[in-house]
């Protein structure tokens, strides 16, 4: 009988079915033209709001789906009758996924397609990312469809669960210690998507749990406690620590031990302001209490890195630094701000880069003359050049590994603009350059390495394209800049692209011997 | 027993709906539940229906607990409600569409018969129905199949007097075919209707039996007297509703056997000249009943 059901639930909801799927065709539409650098901001904007709008009306049609045949309730006709629950269960679950999965794949294959990648390529891509989409829009949506009975209904219940999460959230990060990746400390880590996975896997388990429970029993209380029970689970997956995840992501290695050489080493430079410096800690998200980072007193360990492969990159996912005394115990801890070193060609010999970190001024102020140790664990990934293309200024060119991209020269005629898109998940590191055809030289690279070490488009929106947007400056207008390459050389010239894999997940520790802390700090 | 319910209980918070109600319903009867608004008599349905869940005590259809209620016997039982929420975007043709599949009884002919018998316009949307006409929707999709058990939970409400006719002639044509239980607070409505009957009030039964019993057992009996009308205290239990009026006295008997009532009225008043005994209708009784349990 579930194709019986399903064709009610056609004859009653195809109209607003199609205008989900119209909004997804729209966007993806849109998207498609607006590629290349062809589109303006407003249709940027324009389009961004078609997807929010296709996710709100994508999650609101399934709930009416669901409520078609309510569950909760004692006045519903269809409960009184010989229909197998289980049959509309499996009917509701088929047409939201026809309609909002259906529609994703529809719009990734129109991009993909229409952009000139394989089909094969454009169905994985699509139905990885359907798949996605199904676990984090299609089953909540279908679960609260499940444990409501009118739109106003889910929406308190949903507002009530919304309200849970964000109070859940600022007492947890009221007492992680303020910063929101002290409580989540994989947050838009590479390795996010690993408790990404469990939490994907927890809805799956969690949301088939209620919805079998809810259609066999109907005891909505239970079944909202079960849901709130799975969802508490999920922002506690929050708290996983770094080392086991990191430790796990060990394990996708893909040339295991091409790290081994690489040693890092405390050795103080002469020259501070000559070595690169890594980042500060990039805080973001939700931030508790009166700490303002900007009393916070900076700290710069100088470090050296030997052992680096050629035409390599070594980027640094985490760095817990911990401070003791000279007996040992631990004052404070912190993570340390990001850094990535390349080496391309056949450079050699160490790299010397200061570790940057920042501790709160009253920790600075008490331990500022006493001797300390500084122990830290950096978790690193270590990228190896997989590849080298290159591609005419103002060509287009489908480069396997990286996608389609097409370049131009911006309208100010000072940099080239390159622009990629790959179905699926493409490579997220990679180093451009602009090089003279005619004499080799070549202006200094632009780098774009986002550590994301998923092996899948782990995102439900915006769709099943990776992007990739950099920009190689040849002029500078006001005449301070010098260029290999420059706007007299521009036609001689090609776009080099040079794409790196992360070859190996590793860990190294360095200790300090003991220091005093103010020789440490910068004002 | 087609029905069967033992000591059922429901309670809301501290507001007890059924208390320890147990009733049976006999096979191919047509079954009355009345008591006012507020009695229970739509929980117990509700419960029987596995709408509800009862917060103790069981209750069987077909010597199924209602909780565990499967297609099989779902497909033997029609339930009409007076409030039951069908699909209102669906045509009346469309939602008996929807529906025929899941019946392997289901008689097309049953089917536009009732449907001519109500008027039911096929290709009119289901909310666009007045409330009589979502009732009669209501019936005609619960009869084609045959049921075995019919469960109507106040199917007259709200409606006006030639609807309800229409309704009751409806299943009047079906009755002898099936067990009914109604519902009901309006006793003018199934006057002549039910071969049995229970009363419910407060979440509690107060009594069930067939229709003849009751209509015999229950009397109003008028004594004249040589006097003044003095009746001994304390009167008999089932004496109720006693009035006196120079010398007449009337009540009514709850326990009315014809060969006791002279001696048992001569035992109670001195003076009797003439003891007069008239059946009461339908609704008297349930008055008289009600107002004696509610002292």
């Amino acid at each position: 009988m579930v194709w019986h059901i399903f064709k009610k639930d056609w004859k009653l909801m195809w109209r607003s079915a199609a205008a989900v799927v119209a909004l997804q065709l729209a966007y993806a539409f849109i998207q498609f033209k607006g590629e290349f650098g062809k589109g303006n901001p407003v249709l940027d904007e324009f389009h961004t709001m078609l997807m929010f709008l296709w996710l709100i009306a994508g999650m609101i049609w399934i709930v009416m789906l669901v409520h078609q045949d309510a569950l909760p309730g004692t006045r519903q006709d269809w409960l009184t009758r010989p229909i197998r629950r289980t049959d509309v269960l499996v009917a509701k679950v088929m047409f939201a996924a026809l309609v909002v999965q259906g529609s994703t794949i529809a719009g990734d294959l129109l991009q993909g397609l229409g952009s000139g990648f394989p089909m094969g390529q454009s169905l994985r891509a699509a139905m990885a990312r359907a798949a996605i989409g199904f676990i984090a829009i299609t089953i909540p949506a279908l679960v609260i469809g499940a444990l409501t009975q009118s739109i106003a209904d889910a929406m308190i219940l949903s507002a009530v669960f919304g309200f849970g999460i964000f109070v859940f959230t600022l007492m947890a990060v009221a007492l992680g210690g303020g910063y929101e990746h002290q409580f989540d400390p994989t947050n838009a880590s590479g390795v996010e998507w690993i408790p990404n996975l469990m939490r994907f896997l927890m809805v799956l388990v969690g949301g088939a749990i209620v919805m079998l429970a809810q259609y066999r029993t109907r005891k909505t209380f239970r079944g909202r406690i079960i849901m709130a029970a799975i969802l508490l689970l999920m922002l506690c997956s929050q708290a996983i620590p770094w080392k086991p995840v990191f430790a796990f992501e060990k394990r996708f290695s893909r040339q295991p031990g091409v790290a081994n050489e690489i040693a890092l080493a405390w050795q103080p430079h002469i020259v501070q302001a000559e070595n690169p410096i890594s980042a500060d800690r990039f805080e973001f998200g939700m931030q508790v209490g009166n700490h303002n980072p900007n009393d916070d007193v900076r700290l710069l360990l100088p470090v050296s890195v030997t052992g680096l492969p050629t035409d390599s990159v070594l980027k640094e996912d985490n760095a817990e630094m911990v401070l003791t005394d000279a007996g040992g115990k631990r004052l404070y801890a912190v993570d340390g701000g990001p850094i990535e070193i390349r080496r391309e060609g056949s450079q050699s010999g160490p790299v010397a880069y200061d570790q940057a970190a920042k501790i709160p001024v009253q920790v600075y102020q008490d331990n500022k003359d006493r001797s300390v140790r500084v122990e830290t664990t950096y978790s690193m990934t270590l990228f190896k050049l997989n590849a080298s293309y290159s591609m005419a200024v103002g060509g287009n060119r489908l480069i396997t590994d990286w996608g389609r991209c097409e370049s131009r020269i911006n309208v100010a005629a000072t940099a080239v603009e390159v622009r990629c898109m790959q179905m699926g998940k493409g490579p997220t590191c990679a180093t451009v350059f602009l090089e003279d055809t005619r004499d080799g030289s070549r202006n200094r690279p632009n780098t774009t390495c986002n550590p994301n070490y998923s092996p899948y488009v782990d995102r439900p929106i915006p769709d099943a394209v990776s992007h990739f947007r950099l920009v190689l400056p040849f002029r500078d207008p006001t005449g301070q800049g010098k260029y290999a390459v420059d706007g007299s050389r521009i036609d001689g010239a090609r776009i080099v692209i040079r794409v790196y894999e992360p070859a190996e997940h590793f860990t190294r520790a360095v200790t300090s011997p003991l220091v005093i802390l103010k020789d440490l700090a910068v004002h | 027993m087609t029905i069967e319910i033992r000591e059922l209980s429901k309670k809301y918070k501290n507001h007890g709906a059924l208390r320890d109600l147990s009733l049976h319903v006999p096979e191919g009867s047509a079954f009355v539940v009345v008591g006012p608004n507020g009695a229970g008599k739509t929980t117990m349905i509700k419960i029987l229906m596995n709408l509800l869940e009862a917060t103790s005590g069981t209750a069987e259809i077909f010597g199924v607990d209602s909780r565990r209620l499967s297609p099989k016997e779902l497909a033997q039982i029609g339930y009409v409600s007076e409030n039951q929420e069908l699909p209102g975007r669906l045509t009346v043709a469309e939602y008996l569409n929807y529906l025929r599949p899941f019946y392997s009884q289901w008689d097309k002919y049953l089917e536009a018969e009732t449907l001519r018998q109500f008027r039911l316009p096929g290709d009119r949307r289901i909310n666009e129905l007045s409330h009589g006409m979502r009732v009669k929707l209501a019936l005609t999709c619960a009869l084609p199949y045959r049921p075995k058990l019919l469960v109507l939970d106040e199917p007259f409400s709200g409606l006006d007097p030639l609807v309800r006719d229409e309704l009751m002639e409806g299943l009047a044509g079906y009755a002898h075919e099936m067990t009914i239980l109604m519902s009901s607070h309006e006793l003018s409505e199934v006057e002549g209707f039910g071969t049995d009957v229970a009363f419910i009030d407060e979440g509690k039964l107060l009594f069930q039996e067939s229709m003849e019993v009751l209509t015999g057992r229950v009397q109003e009996v008028k004594v004249t007297l040589d006097r003044a009308a003095a009746v001994r205290r304390p009167a008999p239990v089932d004496w109720i509703d006693v009035k006196e009026s120079g010398n007449v006295l009337t009540f009514v008997h709850t326990q009315f056997v014809e060969n006791d009532l002279e001696a048992q009225v001569r035992s109670q008043l001195d003076g009797v000249q003439r003891v007069e005994v008239n059946a009461m209708p339908l609704r008297t009784i349930f008055t008289s009943l009600a107002r004696a349990t509610q002292r």
